[in-house]
């Protein structure tokens, strides 16, 4: 399965390096103000995606192969 | 005498079919000794208790758990057979289980032995977990506890990591292939982590676990594999060769999701909360550059400053100008020198030394000519003019004597 999107890791450790980026502010201003930018718009995704995410259950192998089946019911 | 007189191939067949007809199916407890793996892959041994002993065969494709020894009590399970060609009988085994749970330590031990000196266990080579997996793998049975807890876990701890299940056969003589496959297949799918597990049983159910086959497909992994093999007191040789071992299925859904949805959501509250700060104490510090250079007192700095631009500029002027008159100067004066240089070249400028100039006939006398008694000439002075004539006339030597002989001429 390819992995187009930056995953939800590879985010967040880029959230961290523009944090220590700005903490450090030894940077023009306007690339900090860039960096504060680029990492409020990831963020914002990343909570929004949080936020609304479902468990997604793939079933693979056997005699029937089928997407998104219903995780058991517990009782 | 009417004796019946049979063959022995025909005595054979009447043995043959009474056994096999009379036990077509026994379970038999003995001890395995003379054990003999043919290369065909069948597997010959004689079953022994203190009064008796019984042929064995295991044909190829029977499989066991475990790998039979001497010594070792078992269970077969079988049929009775006649091999007519050496006369004598077999139980043709369908499965062999080791004879209580002491056997099945023994062959425990025997793999674990076999695998630690094959590094399978090595502490260097166990993975770290990802602490963010996007796909976890599970392998379990589809029915049963397993599968429900790791569900139920991963969506409460981490609902944003697909989970991609594969049903696996967890026990029974195909588990361990079956294991394998769901591996190779769940690491081909592109999961970050597996889980690998089952919920508990007794030893023989968990015995899969237990297998080569199955060691050996996690030792192949390339990616970490969680096992999660019966209760927390179980422990399988899975668990040994897995990157870490997880006390029941629920504790393997747990190590897979170390951050949870939100410790996600918490961290991005802080990053927002941390960032904000750092770029506002940055702004503050622009503010209040831009807001000194606007102040009264950077205004007089600033104004000191410029006036000392201005002197500097002031001062380079001046100093341009004097070389500028400098340099005139000395032009006019260059000219000056020159103009003398051309005074003293004009015909009339030795006049004004006290020198004369002679005419004769009306116009100079050059100095080619010479004099002669009785000439009348005019001499021109600056000041005045005079007409004199000549009484004589000398050689043209210059000496003190001459000018005063020539000065007494005048006279």
């Amino acid at each position: 399965m390819a992995k187009k999107t930056p995953t939800i890791d590879e985010q967040l450790r880029r959230l961290e390096e523009i944090r220590q980026q700005l903490e450090a502010a030894d940077r023009p201003i306007e690339e900090l103000v860039a960096l504060y930018e680029e990492g409020m718009a990831i963020a914002k995704r990343l909570r929004e995606h949080l936020a609304s995410i479902r468990q997604r259950i793939i079933t693979i192998g056997g005699q029937d192969e089928h997407d998104d089946i219903a995780p058991p019911s517990v009782d | 005498m009417n004796e019946h007189v049979l063959t022995v191939s025909l005595l054979t067949q009447a043995i043959s079919q009474v056994l096999e007809e009379e036990f077509p199916l026994v379970h038999v407890l003995g001890e395995v000794s003379n054990y003999k793996r043919h290369q065909s892959g069948h597997r010959y041994f004689t079953l022994k208790d203190e009064g008796a002993q019984i042929r064995c065969v295991l044909w190829r494709g029977r499989t066991v758990p475990f790998e039979l020894q001497d010594g070792m009590q078992v269970k077969v399970r079988g049929r009775l057979s006649v091999y007519p060609l050496q006369g004598n009988y077999q139980i043709d085994c369908w499965s062999v289980q080791p004879a209580g749970v002491g056997d099945l330590y023994l062959a425990f031990e025997q793999l674990k032995t076999e695998l630690a000196a094959a590094g399978y266990f090595d502490p260097e080579r166990k993975r770290r977990l990802p602490r963010l997996p996007e796909i976890i793998g599970v392998a379990t049975s589809p029915s049963g506890a397993a599968i429900r807890d790791i569900l139920t876990t991963l969506e409460r701890r981490n609902p944003a990591a697909t989970v991609v299940f594969r049903p696996t056969l967890v026990q029974g003589a195909d588990a361990a292939e079956d294991i394998a496959r769901a591996l190779a297949e769940l690491e081909s799918f592109g999961c970050d982590v597996i889980i690998v597990g089952r919920g508990g049983g007794s030893i023989e159910d968990l015995w899969a676990f237990n297998t080569r086959t199955v060691a050996d497909a996690i030792f192949r992994a390339g990616v970490p594999i969680v096992s999660a093999v019966g209760h927390e007191t179980d422990v399988t040789i899975a668990d040994f060769v897995a990157d870490v071992r997880a006390a029941t299925p629920t504790a393997a859904a747990e190590l897979c999701t170390p951050i949870r949805r939100e410790d996600v959501l918490l961290w991005l509250d802080d990053w927002a909360e941390r960032t904000r700060t750092a770029l506002a104490s940055r702004l503050d510090q622009a503010e209040l550059l831009i807001a000194d250079f606007l102040s009264p007192t950077t205004s007089r700095v600033l104004s000191m400053q410029h006036e000392h631009l201005c002197f500097q500029l002031i001062s380079t002027v001046e100093r341009l100008r004097v070389a500028a008159l400098r340099s005139v100067e000395s032009y006019i004066q260059q000219q000056e020198q020159l103009q003398s240089a051309i005074a003293l070249l004009h015909p009339l400028g030795p006049l004004d030394r006290g020198f004369a100039l002679i005419e004769r006939d009306g116009r100079i006398l050059p100095a080619s000519e010479q004099l002669a008694p009785g000439d009348q000439l005019r001499i021109h002075r600056q000041c005045d003019s005079a007409i004199a004539s000549v009484t004589s006339v000398f050689d043209p030597v210059y000496h003190l004597a001459t000018h005063d002989g020539k000065k007494d001429s005048h006279h």
